[in-house]
């Protein structure tokens, strides 16, 4: 994926002026920064869900977005949501009920596919709104703090939920997040941002080598 | 959750009409002038006499089709205009003082002002009108948008076409606060329309039969005739609720 030259204002706030970035087919890369530098402005240039200047080679991609908020419809049952995402996907309708069948035995919640979102728990809501990110035939996924807000259990068990969603269908992952250790933990790839689309730091991770780990963290550590 | 129902829509409802009740015949026994506060029974004997009338049969139905002409009328601007004011901020804009101001103009003064304008059986229309399209039109336009702007977002974001967007997303939404919306001002409207038949002398109506109780002191009449238009306004409400409960399914 591919940003060339993008620019992007809030009235006098220049949050990108002319930023550049290459991202990796199937892989996850992380992006780390401080409150406020443009994290989630970048997640929504790529979904086209706000204007800029410049260019994506994304305009007709399909795209996934996990918020931190599970953004469910409370109307819709846990298979009513999944539906809503696949409906406009030209598949045809015993298509569609085997996709949810199966990657709702993914995210382990086949029991609860007809109850509807205010009956289940947040961390069943997340898995929910997993399973639609996941379910929903496209190449790239965009998260925004998608475990924030749980605990420390609840948060593992996502995180490996998550991990065997994307290796059963690598799509090209950004991944915004506060957590460093989230970032470590799963990114091929971290970069750091800062104010006005400056990346302090770029690094892919080739291997989970202990040195080399605590060596990256203290040099993020340094710089946030 | 069973017995929470039961206590909820059945045993606090007859306790509570019971306490009323027996105010009424504490209040009747010691006032103890039919004239003034008539007693139970006697109230009762002129509700069943009523309803052995001719006249009360059409009374009822002249009020009941005032108030759904002047309802549905109310309604399907009130909606049409909600809609359009979503999509173009300077309607609701222009709209909103003119809601504001309508809203706080006494009943009685646009009862008598219509009255004056509006022939005896035409003005209780335009009144039941001007009182419920105003409520009916913020609330619907509140409704439409406070839709949650994230779900949209994320509507927006997986590409959900516009069609679902309405039919699985809006008008779900919507739904509940206008249903009820729409169930209290139907009984609303119902009490307005009384009130305008009394004061305008409509012909065939429930305001004037009641008017006519009072000029001839028949109290326990007048008192069957509230409680005529108690069980309507409470059988409209009933209607429009059945219909939200088979409509709406997810608020558990
Ligand atoms: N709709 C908007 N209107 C005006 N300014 C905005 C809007 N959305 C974001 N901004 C501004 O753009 C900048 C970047 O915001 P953004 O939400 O992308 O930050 P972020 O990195 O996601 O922060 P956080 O880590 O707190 O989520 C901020 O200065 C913010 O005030
Ligand atoms: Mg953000």
């Amino acid at each position: 994926m591919k940003l060339t030259s993008i620019t992007k204002r809030y009235d006098d706030n220049t949050v990108f002026d002319n930023f550049n970035l290459t991202i990796q087919d199937n892989k996850i890369t992380c992006i780390l920064g401080k409150s406020g530098c443009g994290k989630t402005t970048l997640l929504n240039i790529i979904a086209h869900l706000t204007d800029y200047q410049g260019k994506t080679d994304v305009e007709n991609e399909k795209i996934s977005y996990i918020f931190q908020n599970q953004r469910l419809l409370n109307n819709l049952t846990v298979a009513g949501n999944l539906r809503y995402v696949l409906k406009n996907c030209n598949f045809s309708s015993n298509e569609i009920e085997e996709k949810i069948n199966d990657i709702l035995k993914l995210v382990k919640l086949k029991e609860n596919k007809h109850m509807y979102p205010k009956q289940l728990s947040g961390g069943m809501a997340q898995r929910v709104s997993l399973a639609r990110a996941f379910v929903y035939p496209s190449k790239i996924l965009l998260m925004d703090e998608p475990f924030k807000g749980l605990d420390i259990s609840l948060k593992k068990h996502i995180i490996k939920i998550f991990q065997d969603l994307f290796n059963n269908d690598k799509k090209t992952t950004i991944f915004v997040t506060h957590d460093i250790e989230e970032a470590l933990l799963l990114a091929d790839r971290i970069i750091v941002l800062g104010d006005g689309g400056i990346i302090l730091l770029d690094k892919e991770l080739e291997s989970r080598d202990d040195a080399l780990i605590s060596n990256l963290r203290r040099n993020i550590y340094k710089i946030m | 959750m069973k017995t929470n129902k039961l206590y909820k829509n059945i045993i606090y409802p007859v306790i509570s009409l019971g306490l009323l009740i027996l105010i009424w015949f504490v209040t009747a026994k010691v006032v103890d002038i039919e004239l003034i506060i008539p007693s139970i029974s006697a109230t009762v004997k002129e509700f069943f006499a009523l309803l052995g009338q001719k006249q009360f049969y059409s009374a009822i139905l002249g009020t009941l089709n005032r108030t759904l002409i002047s309802f549905l009328l109310a309604f399907i601007m009130a909606i049409a205009l909600a809609i359009i004011s979503a999509f173009l901020p300077f309607l609701n804009k222009l709209l909103s003082p003119i809601v504001t101001v309508v809203r706080a103009i006494p009943t009685m003064s646009l009862i008598l002002l219509t009255i004056i304008w509006l022939n005896p059986q035409t003005s209780p229309l335009l009144i039941g009108f001007v009182i419920v399209f105003p409520i009916m039109y913020s609330s619907f336009y509140t409704a439409i948008i406070s839709v949650d702007n994230d779900l949209i977002q994320m509507s927006k974001a997986y590409n959900v076409s516009k069609k679902d967007m309405v039919l699985s997303l809006y008008l779900p939404n919507i739904a509940p606060s206008f249903f009820d919306t729409v169930r209290s001002t139907i009984s609303l409207n119902l009490k307005i329309i009384i009130s305008a038949e009394v004061l305008a002398q409509t012909k065939i109506s429930m305001g004037v039969m009641m008017q006519m109780s009072k000029a001839y002191l028949e109290t326990a009449q007048l008192l069957a005739w509230t409680l005529v238009a108690i069980i309507l306004s409470y059988l409209l409400e009933i209607i429009v609720y059945s219909i939200k409960k088979a409509t709406i399914r997810w608020e558990k």
